[in-house]
């Protein structure tokens, strides 16, 4: 059967038909293929969700996966990215190899093997040039699938101790990077800190563990600009890096947070002097959670009425290594109002934890909520 | 399933046997309707099962045929063999009337059948089964390495691609110089 001699109506709707891994092989084939594919391109990527590199620090390994309707994103805990989902291993090449297949993508010439014990294309680079491959199959993706969809970039086992470990953050188009940095050794030194975040580029979720008490980042760093912050930080106190966030959400979970600086970052938010963008903050605190229900009285919350109802904020976080999950349900008869907008945030104290959830709703809009 | 008989389109057809009709048939007599392919085999079909082919139902639309004269002016789809024009006409006996399924597990598995019925099925412009039929296409290559698609789908190489695509712009060019030596041989 030769494919080109159907009419292109007829190519194009085979096209349609295909799975998004059988197309992706497709794309190798030839530079015409992956032509008539592009041509179909807003009909194939319709049902894609997102596609996630998965990047294992530990060996170099990244696996890719294709995130489509058939399998949304679900609830907490529930793993978003199964096997079935995988569309390409990118792995460090094992010099012993020899039963590899080289492809042109985008005028480099990139190692691939097929295995029968995965239904997948198992890239390979070697050290020197791992950054280059990752773009050149990157663009490829970008080709195939198009830009319209969401890619992000997620990083595995960050957590294992390793002093000096810097992540890997390839020069991606079009790609959100989610990262997760120990602060211990290295990076416990605020300058390092800092470096590598002006010398990358912007975040979309910065996963933080702190060992090390650390001296404050600079106001303008590029930390903060990241759109989702969670610091982990158990044994020691909450460092200040919550004071210049200018994200959506910020999580922490610390052993004890100064009273004053939870007061100063309401006051901030209700003045409109920072935290603009902010849709929700949660600061959990191991000791003295104690003071945090007073805090709700200095910061001036206004009341609804207890015998009604109020409405429960809930958004969608990514706190948890870019995978989508909702935050905690904030139901609460507190609220603040913001003084530049009339903005209202919910605020709670909970189990040690003090919750914010600002709503696109002006204090008018808000109350008629509550039932 | 229709009657076909070897012959000419002038032939007289023989009765069809027809997809079972449903209880409540309806009262106006259905109207029919003959094709025949390159083996001049011809079918008869009914208007309803022909609804299936946004070609045929567009040629048949305001006709007005009586049955004798639609016996006498069988459609010819000289660019159809005989065999995959029957398959054509059953798959839309078939399915005359009904919702089509999401999947056919009928169509045939010989790779040059189901390219042909591809191509008929295009022409007719039958929706339905043309998604069918590229499903089955596409499976042909689900799962395969990309030198196993190649292969399955003959998919030339680049080189082939670009070498193919020289020799054709320099036919092109050959043919245009043609063209422009005689339109100057006949100004003259």
């Amino acid at each position: 059967m030769i494919l080109s001699k159907y009419p292109f109506v007829v190519q194009k709707e085979i096209i349609n038909t295909m799975n998004h891994l059988d197309l992706l092989l497709l794309s190798f084939v030839s530079k015409n293929m992956k032509k008539l594919i592009m041509s179909s391109q807003r009909k194939t990527s319709k049902s894609i969700e997102s596609i996630d590199y998965q990047y294992r620090r530990t060996d170099g390994t990244c696996l890719v996966y294709l995130l489509d309707e058939i399998n949304p994103l679900e609830e907490y805990y529930k793993p978003s990215r199964t096997i079935g989902n995988i569309i390409m291993r990118i792995v460090k090449r094992d010099e012993d190899e020899n039963n590899n297949v080289q492809f042109n993508v985008l005028g480099k010439m990139i190692d691939f093997r097929f295995d029968s014990e995965y239904k997948y294309p198992i890239a390979s680079y070697r050290e020197w040039d791992k950054e280059s491959v990752f773009q050149s199959i990157h663009n490829h993706f970008l080709d195939v699938f198009g830009n319209s969809i969401e890619y992000h970039w997620v990083e595995q086992f960050w957590r294992y101790d390793e002093d000096f470990f810097v992540p890997f953050i390839p020069k991606l188009r079009n790609v959100s990077f989610n990262i997760g940095m120990n602060l211990d050794g290295h990076f416990s030194d605020v300058r390092n800190f800092e470096n590598f975040f002006s010398s990358s580029p912007v975040m979309k979720t910065i996963t933080l563990e702190v060992k090390k008490k650390m001296k404050p980042l600079s106001p303008g760093s590029k930390f903060y600009q990241a759109e989702y912050v969670y610091i982990d930080t158990p044994r020691i106190n909450g460092p200040n890096f919550v004071r210049h966030f200018r994200g959506r959400q910020i999580g922490l979970n610390c052993n004890e947070y100064r009273r004053s600086k939870l007061t100063d970052i309401v006051t901030r938010w209700k003045s409109g002097e920072a935290f603009q963008n902010l849709e929700y903050a949660q600061i959990i605190t191991r000791h003295s959670p104690q003071y945090l229900l007073p805090v709700l009285d200095e910061i001036g919350a206004k009341f609804i009425d207890a015998n009604r109802q109020p409405p429960t904020h809930a958004v969608y976080s990514l706190f948890s290594w870019g995978n989508k999950n909702r935050t905690w349900p904030l139901t609460s008869h507190r609220y603040i109002v913001r003084e530049t907008d009339n903005r209202v945030a919910s605020v709670n104290v909970r189990l040690g934890t003090f919750l914010i959830g600002v709503w696109d709703k002006t204090e008018e809009e808000f109350l008629r909520m509550v039932e | 399933m229709s009657s076909t008989e070897q012959g000419t389109s002038s032939a007289a057809p023989a009765e069809p046997t027809t997809a079972p009709e449903s209880a409540a048939a309806p009262e106006v007599p259905e109207s029919f309707y003959y094709v025949h392919g390159k083996d001049k085999v011809v079918h008869k079909v009914s208007a309803g099962a022909l609804q299936h082919s946004a070609l045929i139902h567009g040629m048949i639309s305001n006709l007005g045929y009586t049955e004798e004269q639609a016996k006498a002016n069988p459609f010819p789809f000289e660019n159809i063999d005989g065999d995959i024009l029957q398959m054509v006409v059953d798959w839309c006996n078939q399915h005359k009337g009904k919702p089509t399924p999401p999947e056919d597990t009928n169509l045939p598995k010989q790779k040059e059948k189901l390219f042909d019925l591809v191509l008929a099925v295009n022409y007719l412009e039958i929706k339905e089964l043309l998604t069918y039929c590229c499903k089955q296409v596409a499976m042909m290559v689900k799962g395969k390495s990309p030198e196993e698609i190649r292969e399955i789908w003959m998919i030339p190489t680049d080189a082939e691609d670009e070498a193919a695509e020289k020799e054709a712009k320099k036919r092109a060019g050959k043919e245009a110089a043609g063209e422009t030596a005689a339109a100057a041989g006949d100004a003259k």
